[in-house]
């Protein structure tokens, strides 16, 4: 407060009183809101409250918003700047839906009203609502396969709707006849209008008793307010950089949203490099998409409480790559990007910020996007899944998550209205991941149609089911059906009378490894595509639990191959010298064929095992175009070449080559000082895979920066070793007669075997710490 | 005749139970200590208020109590082992609920837990659809749902099967089957409960029934039992409707008790405030720890039936209260973005505010009032509590010195913040529905309301407040006054349409029920109006015969009010309401005795920063002609403020109007 104390001048009004009139104007937003949701007509809108009020100051800044789902909070304050560029005059209403210009995908009709007072305009209120319909190929405007933005209904760019006063009947006739049932979407946007005119009287009686300078005043103040809360908690959490990916599915592909967290100091910087270009389809995000989401996100991990306002949202930068998945650019097409990318982006931040706090296993990460519809009706839908569990109980079932919170429709609303029966609606029962607690479970919701119609369906979470935390298993992918023939979740297709829909959604995340008490009891009795599932989870459970699902210890295999490292040495030095030449043969550190040579031989190997075991666990992962699979699949050859070579001395033998090649003998000063032919082309090989592989490597441990560096470290020892040292021990011996050649030797073979040691600690330890965060699943695999 | 009659009242509140006996005109009361079995508190007030009045518990005619029993029960989830039986394929209906989640943004979103735990969730092959039945309930699968449902040992079971609001055949079935095998177990069947549309609120509200049933009978019995042995009547129950519901039919439905306590208050504020001549009130009773408020209009208390209590939905018609949890214990501080915040935290009763002297540190609203002058060393005047204006001096310049504000400014502030957000939850239930609370008296009760009235008045633009006479008590009188009621629903969307006929044969079904319910009482019919293709009703008046131009003149209105305009859409008619009211037993109250001129005492007090000497005088001594503020009025344990500008006068019928002058 003493920041304002010290801005306030004189006769300017006091922090309780901007403080009252802060509050008046939250009321103000949440009266427009109430009167939106009471009076509109799309269910979407009536029902699902799926719309939000807000309002700003004259140059367009949020000071107040009413918020009823996530998704609309930061995307609001473009749709008004998209107005402030159109110059709007006292009393003008623009009307949008455009989402280059400030909206956020068709369905949302984004209305922005000039407040008036004295021939001024004193400040903006903003509406926004997810209409039934706004044209376009399919009822419903939510087609499950557009390409263009053109498909999914008519794009509006910000106009004038009420020019002075005056409602602009040609335009609006105009842009209705474009949609279905145009008389119930002019009745929604009289609704907003109504909200519209809400706000105008209430915020000039608020002047009226206030006065103009105190309500301008606190309208300064509220997001400096926010500001200042937002950087409090901010400052709270841990600086650092944490990153994370997650997957949205694309037929058989999958889209990779990428995100970096950067918190420092009061601020946070989110970035999206290496996020998938844009695509074909719809799953597209425009900017204010994202920063919706990422907003989401860091209220979850802040405080909640905070008024959302330009000050809340000033602390946190979020940036994306142009031309990506999180910022596409026109014309792309984006119905599934506002409802799908948008749970995944907020999925994507928080995975990231779980490195920093505790965070629940993650939920159902889809909307289940349904919509029903013919030139009678539109029937939309989203269906709740699982929510993660969290660190202390079991995630609640059947609930909204993410960055929506909409209602369902009542079953018998639904059946009065629409040519729908509902034959099922429960929870999809086992479908949460097990583990110390359990993920909520998802929903079954079957439907079938008493008429011919279009569906259209928009749902992810099909292949990867939502992941577990702290070694907790994975909720259950959702699935989807049309007469009992799984179809794929994202559709847009005829449907007969009598035809049937079942929507199964995504169970939670469990958190913790389970214990033999938190094994999920057996499913209820089998209904039909259920018993594989069931058969599965219950399958993965108790190995999970017996094991702790995670592979053997890292610090175990670390304690194991250094103690045979050294016992390597120790017996190399005992027996150097021992009057049996057999005896000096089988454990000499120099010699093929023998003890240590076949244990660094199935060291190599055991690391090349270890880093193939990591690629099966990194299986979904991508980095940047390249599977996270690939990479280790590369390091676990390149072991393999090792064990190779050193099993069957073949860098020894090209030796031998290459004289071939010299004609004879090299001298050293032909060699060029080095005393091996093939250490050139060694070097030139290891630099040719290890510069390349490198950036990969760097990727893949994201988050998990001390196994980078270990790995590193453990490269350096072992070229050190392979090449530096051995390179003098050869000068040496040519160059100083009586060298010690023993030592130098003990010192290059014992650090080679560290150094593959570190390395097969690495890919342990770090397949152990990815197992935690997917759940145990493969843990079971593995325990096997 | 009047003489005859001795009616009792008896409120139990969460500190305080409170009695009200009003004999012949005349009111006595008395308040003791809320104990750990409630029932035993009602038994000590009746009979302290009963030696007060001195007549013998034999002469009381007429027993009415309030109770928390059934609400505490359901926060708690201390209610019976219920089962639920629901249509095939929707046996989770109750904890998917709508969907949503209670709080945004949430690490751990959470659901509150389910009244009907999994393994007590059961479901029957049926199915009625909006145009009948599309698979009927054999005898077979009834029989056999209910072995099933009677293996399982439930204390309460609740039936719920879509449709059954137009077709509950299938339920009663059911129902008949449960009772005759589960002889003494609870059955609440959703048809009976709440034959409304929207099956999971008809389904919740059901569940609740069924869950506090078994607990409420029971305290009822064992009040019922304590009362006949002390001689008295039977104990009638406050609904939260406002009305008074028989016992047998209390200890049957306890839904219908939630807002028992609260609902009687308002009642008792419209009683006081109509003896005055006022009809439009906003109530405001601020307590320690919450505020209530409440708006009635033409003497009649505005219900709702969209109320959530601990997470379940009970679609039932209550009193629309609005709760905020914000009163003279609630805690001051300063939040992380600088900011003076006042509550949720409250000091509570133990340790209470500052000025308690019982080790509460943290300054309250309570501690700002002291501060400022408003409330004396004693609460109340001589005789009241000792405050400890020192203790609260403290507290409060700890604030001030975060806040970097002088003390008169901190505590000023703390009571502007309290008050904004007594603003906000009076803007909920007026402006945001549509009414002007200019056009409304503002009824100030509790022991805090008294103090604050006039300053939300004044930030509210409301001209007139009214302090009632028993403002301690209010809630026992409305009990006594309270009007006996009974309510019906009937949704007619699917099957009547706009057939006038059809509509008005309902209406005579519901009459009929009335009539032999409740003879003799006065029948009022309510719509649920909406245009085609909304999703959210308005109640209007549906006066008989049912005509359709009068429903949607009258939606058309309604629809204006609430929303900015009107629609050029047909209209639709989702239910019918009847509530059936017969007037309550006590006559009006005689005017309290004025208790004449006495000795005025002085005190300093700030408004608006200024310090001023007030005169403190005692509730008593202010007369018809008024007194001009600034000035203090004491009475029992509140304590009014008249900040200048206003004008306080005592009235024929007790109560304390403050008037801007």
């Amino acid at each position: 407060m003493s920041a304002s104390r010290a801005k306030r001048g004189r006769g300017a009004p006091d922090p309780v009183t901007i403080q009252v009139i802060a509050s008046a104007l939250r009321s103000i937003c949440e009266e427009m809101g109430a009167a939106l949701v009471r009076a509109s007509y799309s269910a979407n809108i009536k029902e699902r409250r799926d719309c939000s009020t807000a309002l700003f100051d004259s140059r367009g800044r949020l000071v107040a918003q009413a918020e009823h789902i996530p998704v609309h909070l930061g995307a609001m304050p473009d749709a008004v700047a998209a107005v402030l560029a159109e110059d709007p005059a006292p009393g003008d209403v623009f009307i949008l839906n455009d989402p280059f210009r400030g909206g956020t995908h068709l369905p949302d009709i984004t209305l922005v009203s000039a407040i008036e007072r004295e021939g001024e305009v004193i400040a903006f209120a903003a509406s926004r609502a997810h209409h039934a319909d706004v044209g376009g190929r399919e009822p419903g405007s939510m087609p499950a396969d557009s390409t263009t933005l053109e498909e999914e209904g008519v794009v509006i760019p910000p106009t004038r709707l009420v020019a002075a006063g005056e409602l602009e009947e040609d335009f609006l006739r105009d842009i209705l006849s474009r949609m279905r049932r145009p008389q119930e979407r002019r009745g929604d946007l009289e609704a907003q209008l109504g909200a519209a005119t809400i706000a105008a009287r209430r915020l000039n009686q608020l002047v009226d008793r206030k006065g103009m300078e105190a309500v301008s005043a606190a309208m300064a103040e509220a997001p400096a307010y926010s500001e200042r809360r937002m950087h409090a908690a901010i400052a709270s959490l841990p600086d650092g950089v944490y990153r994370a990916e997650d997957y949205l599915e694309r037929d058989a592909r999958d889209l990779v949203i990428a995100v970096r967290v950067e918190v420092r100091g009061e601020e946070i910087f989110i970035d999206f490099e290496g996020t998938s270009p844009q695509e074909e389809g719809n799953l597209n995000c425009p900017m204010s998409v994202t920063r919706s989401a990422c907003y989401y996100a860091v209220r979850v991990v802040t405080d909640p409480d905070i008024p959302p306002n330009a000050g809340s949202l000033a602390p946190v930068r979020v940036s994306a790559p142009e031309g990506s998945l999180v910022n596409a650019r026109p014309p792309a097409a984006v119905a599934g990007g506002n409802v799908e990318a948008s749970q995944r982006i907020a999925d994507a931040v928080l995975l990231a910020f779980a490195e920093a706090v505790d965070l629940p296993a993650q939920g159902q990460g889809t909307m289940n996007n349904l919509t029903i519809g013919n030139d009678d009706f539109n029937y939309y839908e989203t269906i709740g899944g699982g929510a993660g569990a969290c660190p202390d109980r079991d995630g609640a079932s059947g609930i909204h998550l993410g960055t929506t919170n909409t209602l369902n429709t009542p079953i018998e609303a639904l059946e009065m209205a629409y040519p729908l029966r509902v034959e099922r609606y429960e929870l999809r029962r086992g479908s949460g991941g097990s583990g110390r607690h359990r993920g909520g479970d998802g929903i079954v919701r079957t439907l079938r149609l008493l008429a011919p119609a279009r569906l259209s369906l928009l749902a992810d979470r099909r292949r990867h089911g939502p992941r577990g935390a702290g070694g907790g298993e994975a909720g259950m992918p959702g699935r989807d059906f049309v007469n009992d023939r799984e179809v794929p979740p994202k559709l847009t297709r005829s449907l007969e009378q009598g035809d049937m829909v079942r929507i199964e959604t995504p169970g939670g995340g469990g958190y913790g490894a389970a214990t033999a008490d938190t094994a999920p009891a057996a499913p209820a009795a089998g209904k039909a595509g259920k018993e594989k599932e069931a058969a599965a989870a219950a399958k993965t459970a108790p190995a999970a639990g017996a094991g702790g699902g995670l592979g053997v210890s890292p610090l175990l295999v670390l304690a194991l191959l250094l103690a045979l490292d050294l016992a390597m040495g120790v017996l190399f030095l005992l027996t150097r010298n021992s009057p049996s030449v057999g005896l000096m043969r089988a454990f000499h550190l120099d010699v093929e064929y023998n003890v240590p040579s076949t244990y660094s031989t199935l060291q190599l190997i055991l690391a090349g095992v270890f880093a193939f075991k990591c690629a099966r666990v990194d299986r979904e992962r991508r980095l940047g175009g390249v599977r996270a699979s690939t990479v280790w699949l590369a390091i676990s050859a390149v072991l393999m070449i090792m064990a190779a070579d050193e099993f069957f001395a073949i860098h020894e033998r090209s030796d031998y080559l290459l004289y071939g090649l010299y004609g004879r003998y090299p001298s050293l000063a032909q060699l060029g000082g080095y005393a091996w032919p093939w250490t050139v082309f060694g070097f030139i090989l290891a630099v040719a895979v290890a510069v390349p592989m490198a950036r990969y490597t760097w990727r893949i441990f994201a988050g998990r920066r001390r196994y980078f560096f270990l790995l590193a470290l453990a490269g350096l020892i072992f070229v050190v070793a392979a090449a530096g040292i051995e390179d003098f021990d050869v000068y040496m011996l040519h160059f100083h007669a009586g060298f010690k050649e023993d030592y130098v030797t003990l010192v290059e073979e014992v650090l080679e075997m560290v150094a593959v040691s570190l390395a097969a600690f690495v890919f342990v330890a770090y397949r152990r710490s990815r197992l935690r965060e997917k759940g145990a699943k493969e843990g079971g695999d593995a325990a096997q | 005749m009047a003489e005859a009659r001795a009616v009792l009242g008896v409120d139990v509140g969460g500190t305080f139970t409170d009695a009200v006996l009003s004999v012949g005109g005349r009111f006595h009361r008395a308040k003791v200590p809320t104990a750990a079995d409630q029932s035993q508190s009602v038994m000590a007030a009746a009979e302290q208020v009963i030696a007060a009045a001195g007549i013998e518990a034999a002469a009381v005619t007429y027993f009415a109590h309030g109770m928390t029993t059934a609400t505490n029960a359901l926060l708690e989830r201390k209610g019976a082992r219920t089962a639920s039986l629901a249509t095939s394929g929707f046996g989770d209906l109750l904890e998917i609920g709508r969907q949503d989640r209670p709080r945004l943004y949430d690490a751990c979103p959470r659901k509150p837990p389910s009244l009907v735990p999994r393994e007590l969730r059961f479901t029957v092959r049926e199915r009625v659809g909006a145009g009948g039945v599309i698979e009927e309930l054999t005898a077979a699968e009834a029989e056999r749902v209910a072995a099933e449902v009677a293996a399982a040992a439930p204390a309460a079971v609740a039936v719920c099967l879509l449709f059954s609001f137009l077709q509950p055949e299938h339920e009663r079935r059911l129902g008949e089957e449960l009772r005759r095998r589960l002889p003494g177990v609870h059955v609440s069947l959703s048809s009976e409960v709440l034959p409304q549309f929207r099956e999971y609120e008809r389904f919740s509200t059901t569940a609740v029934d069924a869950y506090l049933t078994p607990v409420v009978a029971r305290y009822l019995e064992a009040l019922a039992e304590k009362a006949e042995a002390a001689g008295l009547p039977a104990p009638a129950i406050m609904q939260s409707s406002g009305g008074v519901l028989p016992l047998e039919k209390a200890a049957a439905s306890a839904a219908l008790l939630l807002l028992s306590g609260p609902a009687a208050g308002v009642v008792g504020a419209i009683h006081a405030a109509s003896a005055s001549g006022a009809g439009d009130l906003i109530t405001f009773d601020m307590g320690g720890t919450s505020t209530d408020v409440s708006l009635v209009r033409g003497g009649e208390v505005s219900t709702t039936t969209g109320v959530n209590i601990g997470g379940c939905p009970v679609a039932l018609p209550m009193v629309d209260i609005h709760t905020i949890g914000a009163g003279g214990g609630s805690i001051a501080w300063v939040d992380a973005g600088g900011a003076l915040r006042v509550g949720p935290t409250s000091a509570g009763a133990e340790p209470g505010p500052a000025c308690y002297g019982r080790g509460g540190e943290e300054p309250t609203v309570t501690d700002a009032d002291i501060c400022l002058g408003y409330l004396g060393e004693q609460l109340g005047g001589d005789g009241g509590m000792a405050l400890d204006k020192v203790a609260a001096e403290t507290a409060i310049d700890r604030l001030a010195a975060a806040l970097d504000l002088s003390r008169d400014d901190t505590a000023l502030g703390i009571r502007r913040v309290a008050n904004a957000n007594m603003v906000k939850a009076i803007k909920v239930i007026s402006v945001e529905r549509g009414h002007d609370p200019r056009e409304f008296t503002l009824v100030a009760f509790g022991g805090a309301g008294p103090m604050h009235a006039a300053e939300l008045a004044q930030e509210l633009e409301i001209r007139r407040v009214l302090v009632p006479g028993s403002s301690g008590v209010l809630s026992a009188l409305g009990m006594v006054v309270g009007d006996q009621r009974r309510d019906w629903v009937r949704t007619v969307l699917a099957d009547c349409g706009w057939d006038e006929g059809l509509l008005e044969e309902v209406c005579e079904q519901m009459a009929a029920r009335a009539h032999r319910e409740l003879p003799g009482a006065e029948l009022r019919f309510t719509a649920d109006v909406r245009y085609q293709g909304q999703s959210h009703e308005l109640g209007v008046e549906l006066e008989r015969p049912v005509k359709r131009e009068q429903v949607e003149a009258a939606l058309a209105a309604a629809h204006e009010q609430a929303y900015g305009f009107r629609m050029q859409s047909p209209p639709e008619l989702v239910n019918i309401r009847l509530a059936a009211v017969r007037p309550g037993e006590a006559p009006a109250p005689a005017a309290e005795p004025a208790a004449g001129e006495e000795a005025a005492e002085r005190r300093l007090a700030c408004f608006d920063g200024e310090w001023l000497d007030i005169e403190v005088r005692r509730r008593g001594s202010i007369g018809a002609d008024g007194v001009t503020g600034p000035l203090g009025i004491e009475e029992g344990e509140a304590t009014t403020v008249v900040p200048p500008g206003w004008k306080a006068r005592g009235d024929a019928a007790g109560n304390l109007w403050l008037e801007r002058s």
